[in-house]
């Protein structure tokens, strides 16, 4: 693994569900340590690249790199190294929180001592170390999803992909989870974030990037992004794929 | 060893999940309640029917030889139309009547089914078996002899026959509980990703499931063989480390074919469709577990001879009540071992497949 060169690399991606054109020709370079934001309207192919990224979707066109390994031939090795937090909160409902957590380090290699300790640990950073021990289907919609960011943090990846992860979460959860994303990020961790909330990505992110229609339609900083007098990144990006939408 | 830590963390996971839902628990109590009650139920013409009354005339010979037998209860009336009544206002299940030439005619409630069979096998059993007052009326005592010295006459005999079916049958419902209902709600979950994101080889995984669901299927037979021998009187006589292999292997099996029908089918409804109909039902009544093969016609009998739990059904049978050894059954545990390697791979590629995002 090399931390010289860009974290993501990924060169004319193209992926097809069936007829379905999800990614066309996608092109992109992602450094170390830089908190990025990929936004676009649902269906515009973000899920999808993430899905690339993280070695779920094997069936693609194109070149795609995670950390200098290749998606296709070096899939374990990746997913030694990232983390992912999916949208919709995949846990083990039976079981308690710190069971949930405890396997997530064992899939990593950790023996169930360690895997424990660091499970409690994590859980203290989510505020959730209370209700450890509590089945899953007794928390709430906000400690499920808080509970899903500490297993994707649970082995300390180098490289986090987020997908929507502040849905479902309070004022004071989304503001812990972006503290807690934020010295991750200061750890030389890298983040790719896609979410509904603009802002966030706006206040989080030091590059945005757009995608609809399984194409990157704008890539840059927020403040280059509204160079042209537009008051807010959702303008942006309303403007954007609204224009694309009158040149079809 | 990354690797071991893994696939052990996901044993210690299969084992607490299965457990905590009570899946476990449920899976094991269905079992014995669906073997004892369909079983019994099923069982009971195999049963002494020494209940079932019989009419017999004052005089004739043979009442005598009835009125002594242990085997019916009869019931004795002054005329042969006083006892073809009492069949037919149903007070008795067959009569034993006076026939013109000089024979007997046995007439039976041939609507009350298998009772009446049962009433006519008491009747002919209990003429051929009991010694007559007058040795020269019927044909000379004889005695029957069991293979097995099961106890057919003693009330636990049925028992003793469906503890050695309960193994079988708990095996058949970890594997579609574990194998199954399982893995299609890690599938509409969305766990069955988590997993796939752990960074060792897909077999890793999949072998980890299967040993979880293993070793719970193999303590589950640990119990059921405990109920059988401590409850229902079953006295094993061979090596019970056969069954044991015998019904582990056979788990791998199943819960490898219910990992491959679970991998293609939606939900949950389907999959009792698709898996239920075709394949669990037809090995719950045809191995043998509750009814014997034997009574089948002979074109069932061949299908039932396909069935993987049929021969674990046997091996059962061979260690609980016939004393062989593996020269005993070989046969069907190298069968099992062939049909456990076949479907394990093809639970295996369909779980793989199920891991990824297509």
């Amino acid at each position: 693994m090399t931390y010289d060169g860009a974290s993501v690399t990924v060169r004319g991606l193209k992926v097809n569900y069936g007829r379905v054109v999800a990614l066309d020709g996608i092109d992109l370079d992602l450094e170390w340590a830089q908190p990025v934001a990929i936004l676009g309207p649902n269906g515009a192919g973000k899920t999808t690249l993430i899905y690339v990224l993280t070695t779920l979707l094997g069936r693609f066109q194109g070149q795609a790199h995670v950390a200098g390994l290749d998606v296709r031939r070096d899939a374990r090795e990746i997913r030694a190294l990232i983390g992912l937090m999916p949208q919709d909160n995949n846990l083990y409902e039976p079981v308690s929180g710190l069971d949930n957590l405890v396997l997530q380090g064992a899939l990593h290699g950790l023996a169930v001592r360690a895997a424990r300790e660091r499970a409690l640990e994590v859980l203290e950073r989510v505020g959730l170390q209370d209700v450890a021990g509590r089945q899953v289907s007794t928390y709430s919609g906000g400690m499920k999803r808080r509970l899903v960011y500490a297993r994707t943090m649970l082995h300390r990846p180098r490289i986090v992909f987020l997908d929507e992860p502040t849905t479902g979460l309070d004022v004071q959860s989304r503001h812990a989870l972006w503290e807690d994303i934020s010295a991750a990020v200061a750890a030389r961790c890298s983040i790719v974030l896609t979410t509904h909330y603009i802002e966030e990505a706006e206040r989080f992110c030091r590059r945005i990037v757009v995608v609809d229609k399984g194409r990157i339609i704008a890539d840059g900083s927020p403040e280059s992004l509204m160079a042209n007098g537009e008051k807010s990144l959702e303008e942006v990006i309303l403007n954007l794929t609204q224009r694309k939408k009158g040149q079809e | 060893m990354n690797t071991i830590r893994a696939m052990l963390g996901i044993v210690r996971h299969e084992l607490l999940l299965q457990i905590k839902t009570k899946l476990f628990a449920l899976s094991l109590i269905n079992s014995i309640v669906i073997v004892l009650l369909l079983g019994y139920l099923a069982g009971l013409q195999a049963q002494p029917m020494t209940h079932l009354r019989v009419a017999v005339v004052e005089g004739m010979p043979e009442a005598v030889v009835l009125l002594q037998s242990p085997k019916l209860k009869a019931v004795s009336f002054a005329s042969a139309h006083e006892a073809d009544q009492a069949v037919r206002r149903r007070e008795v299940t067959a009569a034993v009547l006076p026939a013109d030439d000089r024979g007997i005619r046995i007439l039976l409630d041939d609507s009350q089914g298998a009772a009446a069979r049962a009433a006519l096998s008491g009747i002919t059993t209990a003429l051929l078996l009991t010694r007559p007052a007058d040795p020269t009326l019927l044909p000379a005592p004889f005695a029957v002899e069991e293979a097995w010295g099961l106890g057919m006459d003693e009330p636990t005999y049925l028992l003793k026959l469906l503890g050695a079916g309960l193994v079988a049958m708990v095996v058949l419902s970890n594997a579609f509980v574990f194998g199954g209902f399982t893995l299609i709600s890690e599938k509409t979950s969305g766990t069955i990703f988590f997993l796939a994101l752990a960074p060792i080889g897909r077999a890793a995984i999949i072998v980890g499931k299967l040993l979880g669901n293993t070793l719970l299927i193999a303590l589950s037979a640990t119990i059921t063989l405990a109920l059988a021998v401590g409850l229902f009187g079953v006295v094993p006589t061979g090596s019970l480390s056969l069954l044991m292999v015998s019904a582990v292997v056979t788990g791998i099996g199943l819960l490898g074919l219910c990992y491959a029908i679970s991998a293609y089918v939606r939900d949950e409804r389907t999959f009792r469709v698709v898996a239920g109909l075709p394949v669990l039902l037809p090995m719950m009544f045809l191995s043998g577990i509750m009814y014997p093969i034997a009574i089948f016609p002979p074109w069932l009998q061949e299908v039932a001879r396909f069935l993987p739990l049929n021969w674990l059904v046997d091996v059962s049978h061979v260690v609980l009540f016939k004393g062989g050894g593996l020269s005993a059954v070989w046969q069907p545990m190298l069968l099992l071992m062939v049909f456990a390697a076949l479907m394990v791979a093809l639970g295996g590629v369909a779980v793989s497949r199920l891991m990824r995002i297509h």
